[in-house]
């Protein structure tokens, strides 16, 4: 039978080994931490200072007993955290400025926004 | 709470709707029996369940980063897929073949990790009312619209494609799968991103004035083909790499079997 798969072996071949070195554990330098927390569909605290051109560890704490979605188009994120459990999320670095996020479960209480400085 | 479970549930729909309808358009170009996207979608309804309820488990693993590996995963995994589908499909040797087992395999298995992937988001959503009978109605009620408006999209995407004649129906529907899975590849690059495996940078450009992410035309185009107003030169470059070797695996069917 003619095989369709053959002339891409390569390629399937390259893809593979790219994922591989893309998800092995790097040695990484130490990261700010921030935590932000969820409670009563509000983020705590709504507005997050963090500094300019550094990369965060934003850490996020749902302590509601229903889920939540962490969405900011602004940094490009998007996560979804389980109700009574934590979420790891990183941002920038980025430039000085205002990124408003929101939980897409309850946008209309859960807003936020982190603040470069 | 009604307006946002439409808005949630019909995200997630529309998200998934242009490449069922794809499918199921091939499905009927090329005479294949329904039987096969019964099981894919049965399969991927379980899938999005079992991924739901291992949500804690997923997200807690890899230092909190496995919740994006598994999600990118599924996303390249199907664009590999769907490389795989692109090749059969403008391959003329294939072309007139009856129970293309291979063909059912692949499509089987883009619905299967589609489902999967949008699924189990809106499971959790779901889920998270389920305890609360005060707010279970509306989000019910919500999330019956927003699919009832989903579905009805991919019904006119389906009567669209599957309207035309027979070749140019397979074209159009590889143009579409391409563009789909080059946005699921750029979606899968922005969540190696949040997880710190893609290096962040600054964008390469905004058209957020142009086509708001907030907006309704932005929303369908993040949903239908993964737009994104502010990527960085990695993921562009990633996405027009994505476009880029799906037309060349097309190219090279055609051209092998000219050139035979």
């Amino acid at each position: 039978m003619y095989n369709v798969f053959q002339p891409y072996k390569k390629t399937i071949w390259l893809l593979l080994i790219f994922s591989a070195l893309a998800y092995s554990p790097l040695s990484k330098a130490e990261i700010l931490i921030f935590k932000l927390k969820i409670k009563g569909h509000l983020f705590f605290p709504s507005e997050l200072e963090i500094p300019a051109n550094t990369k965060v560890k934003l850490s996020i704490s749902n302590e509601d007993n229903t889920p939540e979605e962490f969405e900011s188009y602004e940094l490009n994120r998007e996560k979804v955290i389980p109700g009574k459990s934590k979420a790891t999320v990183f941002i920038g670095p980025l430039k000085p400025g205002e990124y408003p996020f929101f939980g897409e479960f309850y946008p209309k209480t859960a807003q936020g926004k982190v603040v470069v400085k | 709470m009604l307006t946002t479970s439409v808005i949630i549930i019909l995200r997630e729909v529309l998200e998934i709707s242009l490449m069922i309808s794809v499918m199921l358009v091939i499905s009927h170009k090329r005479e294949m029996n329904l039987r096969w996207f019964m099981f894919s979608s049965l399969g991927g309804g379980i899938g999005a369940l079992a991924y739901a309820s291992s949500i804690r488990i997923i997200s807690n693993s890899l230092d909190g980063i496995g919740q994006e590996v598994t999600d990118a995963s599924i996303q390249i995994v199907t664009y590999i897929l769907t490389a795989f589908l692109v090749g059969i499909l403008l391959n003329p040797e294939l072309a007139n073949k009856k129970n293309n087992r291979l063909l059912t395999l692949t499509m089987s298995a883009c619905v299967l990790s589609a489902i999967t992937r949008e699924g189990y988001e809106i499971v959790i959503y779901i889920g998270g009312f389920s305890s609360d009978p005060d707010t279970l109605l509306p989000v019910a009620i919500g999330s019956i619209i927003g699919t009832g408006i989903g579905m009805s999209i991919a019904a006119i995407f389906y009567y669209a494609l599957a309207n035309l004649r027979k070749q140019r129906s397979i074209q159009v529907c590889v143009y579409v799968l391409i563009l789909v899975a080059a946005g699921l590849l750029l979606q899968a690059s922005l969540l190696l991103t949040q997880a710190d495996l893609l290096p962040s940078q600054d964008a390469i450009w905004d058209t957020s004035q142009l086509v708001s992410e907030y907006s309704i035309s932005g929303q369908m185009l993040y949903a239908l083909v993964g737009y994104e107003a502010t990527p960085t030169p990695t993921q562009a470059g990633i996405y027009i790499g994505g476009i880029v070797f799906l037309i060349w695996v097309g190219r090279y069917e055609k051209y092998k079997h000219d050139n035979s």
